[in-house]
């Protein structure tokens, strides 16, 4: 869904806050100059606006910072007064404090994965709501015009399910009336949203995931609602999508393509074309998982590679963080196929660090094909562009990772698979699944080699890789362990 | 008993198939032995058809002529070998006339539900007609 926040209203409103921001001082100061500059239209591109972004979390996010709640408390909590008004900053903060209990990833790529133990992961989303938020407060946002009022300016705000969440738990009679009656068809004017099927399950009521689940029942032909219910199932709370998921489950709604395309999200398994059966396999799995945690165990511990798989998930469901111990100790094991479930998993968890910290290690591997896997998870949100001068603060954080070693050492392995590498391009088919197919090529393999030593000054791409054979830059190519 | 079916298609003009005959063994008590009855009927149909080797190895000019006339002309063989199993193709065809993928009607009086009890007589029109999935995102 495509949002664009910049409305003249808000930008009016923003400088009338800027106005105020003499009244502020130390460091309640700075966080709202750089809110201003960073939502203020500057008329910027794209790396500008991204580069404001940056300075934003920077400055909310103090090293040594853990929690999100810590954000915006204390005196910081003026900031957002100033922006939103006491009223709505209160709400706000609330919103902003429970981020944990949902997911991190967004977007059509994201998973189900939660933490509350990196909590750094929510920030980014969290002040994206934030200008959302202003936008509301800007245009004079009530709930009456919204449930009322037809083509409200409102529709499409991605903060409205966070607040209608908010509003359910908190018991706001008239909020959960509207929405009742919308759901339930005693209202004819109101429509039903897709933020509304969020906010309802992304409450922790029950009653409101009752509610999503009768309409889940009731879609029949109508395979878009369904969709739509099934696709932000994910973005809600836990119980939410347990309650759904075991409706699903009992009424065999995995005939319905929308509910097979769903679980590719939630998953990343790409499984949507098979078999009712692996299908229905996957999400009994699921289900089984997130409600027994012995049995996610066993799955783990299991040989099946689609329930190793489901078993991961269900721990990254809950904790992304739990799933650290486990993955390491899949990735030390004999059996090729668990090593690379552990990889393919790695792939989906939208943590770059992380996962470039955990792969890095097998770049050695005596196996081309866990060496293509291994390859995905090598600086996985930098692609070349990051070797523009300009672009090259976002690979800054790998600099700081001492587990995965030099970056020379990483060059290297990297340069000993493009030694060995026979073809252009490595293709496996029917990798781990009968459905997966992984391929590698020399360009994918070049391209992390020139972003490994971006990362180190003293290695220059001329020094250690276009002479490989003269006698003085041997010692700098080094041995080739194993052939690739 | 001997009853006629056309099959339509929300949103297309043209039918389906128009008012083909079908013989019934008997006058099936309720919809769910008549889409029993005919689905077995339509198995029964493809998997000889599977079976079945060639007499005539040609097409004669009358039967190329014919199916010019559907549009393609074919010798009219299976590739796929596997046969149709008779009891899930009767369970897919219950199950989607109870999620609404195809509405039956018996002359002009629709029959809604699986269980009601029908009073099919000679020479009535059975119009099966299908509707298609409303696949479009919500705002």
């Amino acid at each position: 869904m495509f949002y664009f926040s910049n409305n003249k209203i808000k930008q009016n409103y923003l400088s009338r806050i800027a106005d105020k921001l003499d009244l502020f001082s130390g460091r309640n100061a700075g966080i709202l100059a750089v809110v201003l500059k960073s939502f203020q239209v500057g008329g910027a591109g794209y790396s500008e606006s991204v580069r404001k972004r940056n300075e934003l979390c920077i400055q909310l996010w103090p090293a040594g910072s853990k929690h999100m709640a810590s954000v915006f408390s204390g005196s910081e909590f003026e900031v957002l007064v100033a922006l939103l008004g006491k009223e709505w900053a209160e709400k706000f903060k609330k919103i902003w404090d429970r981020s944990h209990d949902y997911i991190y990833p967004t977007g059509y790529d994201r998973r189900s994965f939660r933490t509350k133990l990196i909590e750094t992961l929510y920030l980014s989303n969290s002040i994206f709501k934030l200008d959302a938020m202003i936008d509301l407060v800007a245009n004079d946002f009530s709930y009456e015009s919204y449930f009322k009022q037809k083509d409200n300016p409102f529709v499409n705000n991605p903060v409205l399910p966070d607040l209608l969440a908010l509003e359910i738990d908190e018991g706001n009679e008239l909020v959960q009336k509207w929405l009742q009656d919308i759901v339930y068809g005693d209202n004819n004017t109101g429509l039903i949203t897709h933020a509304m099927i969020k906010g309802l399950l992304m409450s922790n009521s029950s009653e409101a995931h009752k509610w999503v689940g009768d309409l889940l029942l009731a879609a029949k032909l109508q395979e878009g609602l369904r969709q739509a219910i099934v696709e932000c199932m994910d973005e809600g709370s836990r119980e939410g999508f347990v309650y759904l998921l075991k409706l699903i489950l009992d009424h065999n709604l995995a005939r319905f393509s929308s509910v097979a395309r769903a679980l590719d999200v939630w998953t990343g398994l790409g499984i949507s074309a098979q078999k009712p059966a692996v299908l229905n396999k996957c999400l009994e799995t699921a289900y089984r998982c997130l409600t027994e945690d012995a049995f996610a165990d066993e799955c783990i511990n299991g040989n099946d590679s689609l329930l190793i798989y489901m078993g991961l998930w269900s721990k990254a469901f809950g904790e992304v963080a739990s799933t650290e111990s486990i993955l390491k100790h899949l990735l030390a094991q004999a059996e090729k196929y668990k090593r690379m479930v552990a990889l393919f998993f790695l792939r989906q968890i939208k943590f770059p660090l992380f996962q470039h910290r955990l792969a890095a290690p097998l770049l050695e591997d005596s196996d081309k094909e866990v060496k293509c896997w291994v390859l995905g998870n090598l600086f996985p949100d930098a692609n070349r562009t990051f070797l523009r001068p300009e672009l090259r603060n976002g690979l800054a954080k790998y600099k700081t990772e001492k587990v995965i070693g030099s970056p020379k050492e990483l060059f290297l392995k990297l340069k000993n698979m493009l030694d060995h590498l026979q073809s252009k391009e490595l293709i496996f088919h029917e990798s781990i699944f009968p459905w997966c197919r992984i391929s590698t090529s020399s360009d994918d393999i070049i391209v992390k080699m020139l972003i490994s030593i971006t990362l180190d000054d003293e290695v220059t791409a001329e020094k250690c890789y276009f002479h490989p054979t003269t006698s003085d830059s041997s010692s700098v190519v080094g041995e080739h362990p194993t052939p690739w | 008993m001997k009853v006629y079916v056309s099959v339509k298609q929300a949103g297309k003009r043209k039918d389906y198939i128009t008012k083909k005959e079908l013989v019934l063994a008997g006058a099936p008590p309720c919809l769910r032995e008549l889409l029993s009855e005919i689905v077995q009927f339509n198995v029964t149909e493809y998997n000889n058809k599977a079976d079945g080797s060639w007499i005539l190895k040609y097409l004669s000019a009358e039967e190329t002529e014919n199916q010019a006339k559907t549009g393609k002309v074919s010798f009219d063989v299976l590739k796929n070998p596997q046969k149709v199993d008779e009891v899930e193709a009767i369970e897919t065809a219950i199950q989607a006339f109870e999620d609404g993928i195809y509405r039956v009607f018996i002359g002009d009086n629709e029959v809604s539900s699986l269980e009601e009890k029908l009073s099919l007589k000679e020479g009535d029109l059975l119009t099966f007609i299908r509707f298609t999935m409303l696949a479009g995102r919500m705002g």
